[in-house]
């Protein structure tokens, strides 16, 4: 008897394969990958009795499943930022998770700056996570003010790259903001005193040079518009009654030392290498430097 | 130790018991496929291994101390065998006793069979590469053996409840009693959000009086974070005995009462 209802298991089963496939062809599975909706953080949260971290994986092996999907498809990934944020509440400490919503996301950097400041708050020892947010705020937003402060951040962070405080520095100089130039010369500074050979840190003390004399000849050149700007408004013009109006002099102080007298700096600074600083039409300049300039935007204010 | 004869029984009965080897297939297959899905992962290979190692131990011994745990007491009442054992010179204490420490060896081998398929599984990830399998022995040696604490609270909790209720009900009772006690943080928010002061002081009295299993799932602190301070593992393991100690008091006390 045994045997009969073992062999009558065989057609049944099959019968009900077929039944489902009819099913499916009646029925196509859903083939919009957006039209899946994913359950609130606090709700998995609720129901997975502990194993968020288990619930995490879940959703990671699904993430990726999705993307692969929608790839595929060429259908947009809308749910994207969904499955990191959900994942991420489950799994705060899934670093992985917040640096790969980057490198998924591009295009909605704000989003991916969103977790990745979720991911700096709950990992705060992660110099990885500022370091991609960095780099987003600089390839996607940028915005190099914004993308400093993540490199600095990163920096500052134990095992962060070293190439984290450079490029901080780089980008701080990058700003046009004179205040930002201390941030950045003390950054390299930094990259000097970690550099870990020889080579890195005669490059970094090159650049910390190099860094030094764009931000003095930034400030000087500032300074020389203020006086300009001060000595037009203070201009008065001749007398009208005269037939020829005198052409206007020139705004521009003489030489550096005006600037001095003036009160707008405290003595003419020197370069780093104790060199003064050419003064050319109202332009600040500098000597060429006994080495290729790493700077690019140092390189229009070198005179040879 | 008058309660040891009864434990090993209990052991024994517990061992030839078929379904116990059916959910141990199970598990074994569960911690196993954590290999061929961390190849779906992305570079998360050993997060998923450990990930889902750790949680089938932790639920399949759930699974293991809910069908085995909430019958033990009321099969010895409906085999009539409870006269048998109360005639001899057996305390109801040691009844209770015997019961609790047959089913943690139990849950003990068991438990061993599947941590160290978990450690093969491990192993085998990591191309049975010790240098780079060490690093993660003490972290998930340490989540182990909280599970382990967790299983046995359940286990007792599970007597307890088989002392006064069917074995349907019991089986109810504990896994609501695991589900509540991993929800003990939400337990504390919602009370929270409550408006009303005396459903506060409920769900506070609910919060304090059921055990909060959260305080033995370190899973992630371990794994992920790093090593813990001893003071909070040492209070994790005292705060799960003690609470062990004080259901099997509350079986001991029902069941001396009970009246066959």
């Amino acid at each position: 008897m045994r045997f009969f209802i073992a062999l009558l298991c065989i057609p049944v089963f099959w019968a009900v394969h077929f039944s489902h496939q009819d099913l499916i062809k009646q029925m196509p599975l859903k083939e919009n990958i957006n039209g899946t909706s994913l359950f609130p953080a606090e709700f998995l949260q609720l129901t997975s009795l502990g194993h968020d971290a288990m619930a995490a994986d879940i959703l990671w092996l699904q993430l990726i499943q999705y993307y692969g999907a929608a790839v595929q498809s060429k259908q947009p990934a809308d749910q994207l930022y969904t499955y990191f944020d959900t994942l991420t509440t489950l799994s705060p400490h899934f670093e992985d998770a917040y640096i790969f919503s980057a490198y998924l996301m591009p295009e909605q950097p704000k989003l991916v700056l969103k977790l990745l400041e979720k991911g700096a708050k709950h990992n705060p020892e992660s110099a990885g996570i500022l370091f991609q947010a960095g780099f987003t705020a600089y390839q996607e937003l940028k915005d190099n003010a914004l993308a400093a402060k993540y490199f600095q951040a990163s920096s500052e962070r134990p095992n962060a790259p070293s190439s984290a405080s450079k490029i901080a520095a780089a980008l701080y100089a990058k700003t046009d903001k004179q205040a930002l130039c201390s941030v950045s010369l003390s950054l390299l500074q930094r990259a000097i005193s970690q550099a870990p050979n020889a080579n890195s840190r005669e490059r970094a003390e090159k650049q910390f040079i190099e860094r030094r004399m764009l931000c003095d000849i930034r400030l000087l050149n500032q300074e020389i518009q203020n006086y300009i700007q001060q000595q037009k408004e203070a201009y008065t013009p001749p007398e009208e009654n005269e037939k020829k109006a005198p052409p206007l002099p020139s705004f521009a102080p003489k030489d550096l030392n005006t600037l001095v007298k003036a009160g707008r700096i405290s003595q003419t600074p020197q370069d780093p290498l104790k060199r003064n600083y050419l003064y050319q039409e109202g332009k600040v300049k500098a000597k060429a430097l006994p080495w290729t300039p790493l700077e690019a935007e140092l390189k229009p204010y070198l005179v040879p | 130790m008058s309660f040891l004869p009864l434990a090993m029984n209990t052991l024994r009965e517990s061992i030839r018991d078929k379904l116990l080897y059916v959910i141990l297939f199970f598990a074994l297959i569960m911690i196993g496929s954590g290999v061929i899905l961390s190849a779906l992962s992305l570079n998360q290979q050993t997060k998923i291994v450990m990930d889902l190692g750790l949680s089938s131990i932790s639920v399949f011994g759930l699974i293991i101390t809910v069908f085995v745990g909430t019958s033990l007491v009321s099969k010895e009442i409906d085999k009539k065998t409870i006269f048998l054992l109360l005639s001899k010179p057996l305390r109801r204490r040691d009844f209770i006793l015997g019961k609790f420490v047959g089913l943690s060896l139990t849950l003990l081998i068991i438990f061993s069979a599947m941590a160290l398929c978990f450690y093969g599984v491990l192993a085998y990830h990591k191309g049975f590469d010790m240098t780079s399998l060490m690093p993660l022995v003490p972290g998930t040696a340490m989540t182990l053996v909280l599970i382990y604490v967790e299983i046995l609270l359940l286990i007792a909790a599970a007597i307890f409840f088989s002392t006064f209720a069917t074995p349907v009900m019991s089986a109810m009772f504990t896994l609501s009693l695991y589900v509540i006690g991993h929800a003990s943080n939400d337990i504390i928010a919602f009370s929270r959000a409550n408006e009303s002061g005396f459903l506060q002081k409920v769900m506070e009295l609910i919060f304090l009086v059921l055990p909060d299993l959260e305080r033995l799932n370190l899973k992630n602190t371990f794994l992920l974070e790093g090593a813990l301070s001893s003071e909070v593992l040492s209070a994790s393991l005292t705060y799960g005995f003690l609470y062990i100690v004080a259901l099997l008091l509350l079986s001991i006390f029902v069941f001396e009462g009970k009246e066959f």
